[in-house]
């Protein structure tokens, strides 16, 4: 068997190259690739991709890829170190590759790439066939084409169509299986029907007259992706391609199917169970507010123990420490652990065993990804939340999270689109998002200033919300010296050059309910500084927070995307020195826009000067068009922050 | 701020190893190790060596087998990867053994054999080396865990040397390290960063142990931590050893020499090549910039390292041929064209980071970088360069780093100066000093020349040239980016402390030059800089640049703090003020003087122009731990006058 394996990839191997679809020979090299100096709209670029080819023929089982690249900096010369990672179920056909110097000479790669094990454990072989190509200079063109093929399996595909490099033209061809395929966990059904779907804005692929589907583009920017901008996976356009069965008519047939069977799935893992109603009852009683009743429903689910929180473990470990995988809700309650789905469904078999009418919503995962209803992948909607009807609304939990609070979605499966799933097969609903006021970071100094111009005193700090949710999930990570540092580096980070913060205590980091609530001791060195007769202390203790950072630049490619809607509220209580009084006071702020304010208020009496401070952002996705109203908001917020009150020395004032 | 493990060879190794430990046979030391009392720590410290025991054997033909077993507790999450372990082999050393156990503080054990480790290769996207390591990730990493490891390596090593590190990032309650020796093999035992301890000798065998070894700790621009961890090199004799050992350094350049004959033998293409890029019509000096600067530019760094390939280059006039190489080879395919124009060159072996090389290091040959001492005639030298170095026997050697192609002909890169390096010459080697340049040869000067507007907008241009390692940084910062990216960059990096910034104009000079200053040029608006308060108009002359370095004032230092390289940093700014106001206060001028560094600035009006300068002399490479409260106080200083304000008043 193994030699007629060896003998497969030697007939591979030998094959021309050109035999198959598209032509696998060099390419000639045109004026144009010679005449180019520079990246059209990006000068100073390292290289640019004057072609790029992906063959794929899965009925023969093989890839073809093919790369030519333009050396235009020194820089650029990286290029021509060259690693292509090969999977374990594939194999490496070869690889050849030469450099064209710019007068027109040509240097073959004649040697044999090395072989770099990425890993090797007992059962897989990752490799990487490594090489560098001879004589590269700058101005050189690099080109390097290679080829694998595999013999058992046919996996999903997909074309991504920008690169790291500007890309003069590329080509994309794929021959789909004809036959039946083997079903594999992305999949839902078997089959060989092939479709495809488009993400970005770019002419779509063809079908040719052999049933291939071909693409062929022109001058690809590089891709570069920008600070708070969304996910990456939404930003790169690409064709992705699903084989499967009669669901990839349509995505409407894909998620009907995925709903049905995601629903019995689910249903048979709820049942209807007397231990769970006995349950139920327990966690509610004497308790007649239909909202108190589910919201000790909620407490009873979640106390038990997540493990999808946890650190990971091996099978070993699992079976060591005797965690079996849940079989239904019953074993969830005997067992008292369960995965962020499993407490799901026991909150969901609780709330129906006390009479609530509690359905489950498959949610997407915004943080790698928005939901895309045409991408044919099972896995968007991964997660399980759940919906309860309450007093004639409908009320969407997050049970399965651990330390998510009544009343809120974890950030990453709202202002989305998830599936209600029912007997037919679901719906889709929008999750929706909590609002700014749900979500408040609460600041409150009261410092002390010393006539050396440096800062004392307390801060205390209020999280709540998704702020809350996120801190405290990274706490599971943490000891207590990491959750400290962590405060501490946090809090350094609001405070001005210099700044010091000393966590004095924390409360809350095991709570759900109640908000996170953080006593620092801080210091800030040199905070006012004195100009003669002046002293003068900036109006903001803190500084303007990341936000602004997005709005550097003056054009911005992408949307602006922030995580969730949230407000900062500051109360800073400052006290001076004896012998000043105030010669200045900053003036209030009142600034808005659609989804976002900032308001401030100053005051100076008695010694205490007071800075009260407000930013609401109440959105996640700011569009390229709304970008230039937000950088100006954010710069007048900057500007506000920056503001100084001005005090006069009344001793040299009066000695003047 | 969950962590989330995604990327996929990791999760094939975490799901496909170990699987089979299902009984896990704990050995009789971890056991033991595991129950002890545990001590109490600082409560950073991620994890505890409770045991490294390494037992070293020579055989009378030359292999070394090492065998050591190590325990760690690991503290805190952070301690989890000591559950991890990897032993390196090649084609000249291989794993005899390989095992690994854990504990957990709930009494579960897991055991993991040599075939659940997993391999892979080392070297990275510039490099390919044969040399592979084995891991075992154990299961149980979770705080209070025990973990162990025990392996035997067998190599048969170039050089008869061992190593002894029992100084770590962590505590060490124990390290011991046993040497088992034929007779008519001898040892020399050094120690650096830590006092000599005698061993107890019997029989051949010689064990040397400590105990309660402190940890490593972080600090802000700390030396490296191999300049500061406690470790100790055994150098191994034998008449049967005979050049492959480094009793001293003269022994080493001759093996190294040995090693490298031969390797810079020309090819006529070479030949050719030298008598093109630098014909005898051009001064000598000229001549060997042009051929240092094919070495930079025109052999692409990229290393294949096999077996001895670590240690010897390329021949030169493969190199030649195929344009890239590493370290050596770029030194090599100089040497060997240089001395096609008469220059005699002489390899110099140096480790990239300063202070693990000290004239008190002993022989020894853990180096990894290769540079060049090219032997000047005196019609060579025209100039004083800060990258001379004068040998009482070859001369003026001028020493220069191919590697870095963004360091000139006469001058080193900054990690390379004030640091040792060992001279390879035709008789033997000597480890040298190599040169520090002084603060005047590594400036920033920075000039502004600014309008503030009424609405507290300022404009105007600054010019920032930068010299000597301060230009490469620049460089290296700046160079590879598009145009584009620059300025975003510059963007980011000013915006933060200017209101409004935006970069109008951007032009960058001699950025591919590298034997002239790097000037950047920039035209900005901060539309939001000064601040109106009432009647006054409040303005930071100081604009942009942060001079202070980083600093820990919570806790105390306990090593010294290091610089790039002695420098001398200049601002000098002119804001002309918005017409009907004038100054009515300045900051007071700042005057820090330190015997290591100085920093000056002052303000004045000049009309209606506000001139504030500043001038920032750092004269070392590091300022020692007994003068780190000095240090403190300098930056401190600093920070003051760059927060200061003037106070500019409208005029009735």
């Amino acid at each position: 068997m193994k030699n007629r394996r060896c003998l497969l990839w030697m007939w591979l191997f030998f094959l021309p190259w050109t035999c198959f679809g598209q032509s696998q020979e060099w390419r000639e090299i045109t004026a144009q690739d010679r005449e180019i100096k520079e990246v059209p709209g990006d000068p100073g670029a390292s290289a640019i991709q004057l072609f790029f080819a992906d063959y794929r023929d899965d009925d023969a089982r093989y890839q073809f890829i093919y790369h030519r690249i333009k050396i235009l900096t020194e820089e650029g010369k990286k290029h021509a170190n060259i690693e292509i990672p090969i999977s374990p179920w594939y194999h490496f056909d070869g690889v050849k590759g030469r450099t064209i110097h710019p007068d027109g000479s040509i240097v073959e790669f004649t040697g044999k790439p090395f072989e770099k094990v990425l890993v090797k454990t007992r059962d897989l072989k990752f490799l990487a066939q490594t090489l560098t190509l001879p004589e590269v200079t700058v101005g050189s063109i690099i080109e390097y084409k290679y080829k694998y093929s595999w013999e058992r399996f046919t996996v999903d595909t997909s074309w991504s169509v920008q690169h790291d490099l500007f890309t003069v033209k590329e080509h994309f061809w794929l021959l789909g299986r004809s036959r039946q395929l083997q079903t594999n966990e992305y999949l839902i059904g078997t089959g060989s029907r092939l479709a495809y779907e488009v993400y970005g804005n770019f002419t779509p692929p063809h079908r040719t007259k052999n049933g291939a589907i071909e693409l062929e583009l022109e001058n690809q920017p590089a891709f570069k992706s920008e600070e708070y901008a969304p996910p990456v996976a939404d930003l790169k356009p690409i064709v992705r391609f699903f084989y499967g069965g009669n669901e990839l008519i349509s995505s409407e047939a894909f998620w009907q199917k995925f709903g049905r069977i995601k629903f019995d799935e689910s249903e048979r893992f709820i049942g209807n169970r007397d231990s769970i109603r006995t349950a139920a009852s327990a966690a509610i009683v004497g308790e007649t507010d239909s909202e108190k009743k589910l919201h000790l429903l909620y407490s009873r689910a979640q106390t038990t123990r997540n493990l999808s929180f946890e650190r990971r473990r091996t099978k070993q470990e699992d079976k060591k420490e005797e965690l079996k995988p849940n079989e239904n809700v019953g074993d969830v309650l005997d067992r008292g652990y369960g995965t962020h789905n499993d407490i799901a469904r026991l909150f969901v078999a609780l709330a129906r065993g006390a009479g609530f009418d509690a359905e489950i919503v498959r949610a997407p995962n915004r943080k790698e990804f928005f939901f895309k209803p045409n991408y044919l992948v099972a896995g968007q909607l991964a997660s399980e939340i759940v919906v309860v009807k309450l007093n004639g609304n409908d009320v969407f939990l997050d049970p399965g999270t651990a330390f998510c609070p009544f009343g809120l979605v974890r950030w990453i499966h709202t202002s989305d689109k998830g599936m209600r799933l029912d007997k037919s097969g679901g719906t889709f609903v929008v999750i929706p998002p909590a609002t700014s006021d749900k979500s408040v970071l609460r600041r409150i100094a009261q410092v002390e200033l010393g006539p050396d111009g440096s800062l004392k005193g307390t801060l205390d700090v209020e999280v709540k919300g998704n702020g809350a949710l996120e801190q405290r999930l990274w706490a599971l990570q943490e000891d207590e010296a990491g959750r400290r540092k962590g405060l501490e580096d946090e809090a350094k980070g609001w405070l001005p050059e210099g700044g010091i913060a000393t966590v004095d205590s924390v409360q809350g980091w095991e709570s759900t309910e109640e908000p996170l609530q953080i006593h620092y001791k801080i210091e800030v060195p040199s905070f006012a500084s004195q100009a003669g007769k002046r002293l003068l202390i900036p109006a903001a203790l803190f500084r303007t927070t990341k936000q602004k950072q997005a709005f550097q630049h003056k054009e911005r490619k992408y949307s602006v995307y922030f995580p969730f809607a949230h407000n900062e509220m500051d109360n800073v209580i400052l006290q001076v020195p004896d012998g000043y009084t105030a010669e200045s006071v900053p003036a209030a702020q009142d600034i808005k826009l659609p989804a976002t304010r900032f308001v401030t208020t100053r005051s100076f009496a008695n010694k205490q000067f007071v800075s009260k401070r407000a930013l609401v952002i109440n959105g996640i996705i700011f569009r390229v068009a709304e970008y230039s109203e937000l950088k100006s908001f954010f710069d007048k917020v900057q500007g506000a922050d920056e503001e100084q009150l001005v005090l006069q020395n009344t001793a040299v004032s009066a000695g003047k | 701020m969950l962590r989330k493990q995604t990327n996929i060879l990791a999760i094939i190794v975490f799901t496909s190893v170990l699987t089979t430990a299902a009984n896990a046979g704990v050995p009789d030391w971890l056991r033991t190790l595991a129950q002890q009392p545990a001590k109490t720590y600082a409560d950073d410290a991620n994890a505890v060596v409770l045991l490294d025991d390494q037992e070293t054997t020579v055989k009378d033909n030359g292999e070394i087998v090492t065998h050591e077993r190590i325990a760690y507790k690991i503290l805190r999450p952070e301690g989890r990867h000591y559950a991890q372990h990897s032993v390196g082999f090649d084609s000249e050393t291989r794993i005899n053994s390989f095992r690994g156990w854990s504990i957990t503080a709930k009494g579960l054990e897991y055991e993991a054999k040599e075939k659940d480790a997993f391999e892979h290769s080392l070297g990275g996207q510039k490099e390919f080396e044969d040399t592979k390591e084995k891991i075992i990730l154990l299961p149980g990493a979770d705080i209070g865990t025990v973990v162990g490891f025990e392996y035997e390596q067998k190599r048969r090593p170039y050089l008869f040397q061992d190593y002894w590190y029992f100084q770590d990032m962590i505590p060490v309650e124990k390290s011991r390290y046993t040497l088992h020796m034929p007779s008519r093999w001898e040892y020399r035992a050094d120690w650096l960063n830590h006092a000599e301890q005698k061993p107890a000798e019997q029989n051949g065998t010689s064990i040397w142990e400590v105990t309660d070894v402190p940890r490593i700790e972080r600090e802000y621009h700390e030396p490296d931590f191999r300049a500061l961890a406690g470790h100790m090199i055994v150098t191994l004799f034998s008449e049967r050893a005979t050049h492959r050992n480094s009793e001293s350094w003269n022994d080493l350049g001759v093996w190294y020499s040995q090693l490298t004959a031969g390797v810079r033998d020309p090819s006529p293409a070479l030949q050719a090549k030298v008598q093109e890029l630098a014909p005898a019509s051009l001064p000598l000096f000229e001549r060997i910039r042009a051929l240092t600067l094919f070495a930079q530019r025109d052999v692409r760094y990229y290393a294949i390292e096999i077996g001895i390939g670590g240690y010897r280059p390329h021949p030169a006039a493969e190199i030649f041929t195929h344009r890239y190489g590493d370290c050596k080879d770029k030194a090599t395919v100089l040497s060997a064209m240089l001395a096609q124009i008469g220059v005699k060159s002489y390899y110099v072996v140096v480790h990239a980071t300063r202070g693990i090389f000290t004239d008190k290091t002993p022989p020894n040959s853990s180096f990894n970088h290769m540079i060049l001492a090219i032997q000047m005639p005196e019609a060579g030298i025209s100039q004083k360069l800060p990258a001379m170095f004068n040998d009482p026997k070859l001369g003026h050697l001028l020493i220069f780093d191919p590697t870095n192609d963004m360091v000139p002909l006469g001058q080193l890169p900054y990690y390379e100066q004030d640091s040792f390096g060992l001279l390879v010459s035709d008789s033997g080697g000597e480890l040298i000093h190599l040169p520090v340049s002084s603060p005047e040869l590594n400036k920033i000067r920075r000039d502004a020349k600014l309008k503030l507007l009424p609405d507290g907008t300022l404009q105007g241009e600054i010019e920032e040239v930068r010299s000597g390692y301060l230009a490469m940084l620049g460089r290296e910062y700046l160079q590879h980016q598009t145009q584009n990216d620059r300025k975003k960059m510059l963007e980011h990096f000013w915006g933060p402390n200017l209101g409004g910034f935006q970069i109008d104009t951007f032009n960058l000079e001699n950025e591919n030059d590298i034997d002239k200053d790097l000037v950047l040029r920039y035209k900005f608006t901060a539309s939001h800089y000064a601040k109106t308060a009432g009647p006054l108009l409040l303005v930071r002359p100081r604009v942009v640049g942060e001079m202070a370095g980083a600093f820990d004032v919570t806790k105390p230092r306990h090593y010294a703090y290091e610089f790039d390289a002695p420098f001398l940093r200049s601002d000098t700014v002119e804001i002309t003020l918005p017409e009907g106001y004038s100054v009515d206060e300045l900051p007071e001028p700042a005057k820090a003087i330190f015997p290591f560094a100085e920093y000056t600035s002052k303000a004045e009006k000049d009309g209606n122009v506000l001139k504030y300068s500043r001038q920032y002399t750092m004269q070392t490479t590091q300022v020692p731990v007994e003068r780190i409260e000095q240090l403190r106080k300098l930056f401190a200083q600093i920070g003051t006058d760059e927060k200061n304000m003037a106070v500019l008043k409208k005029m009735n």
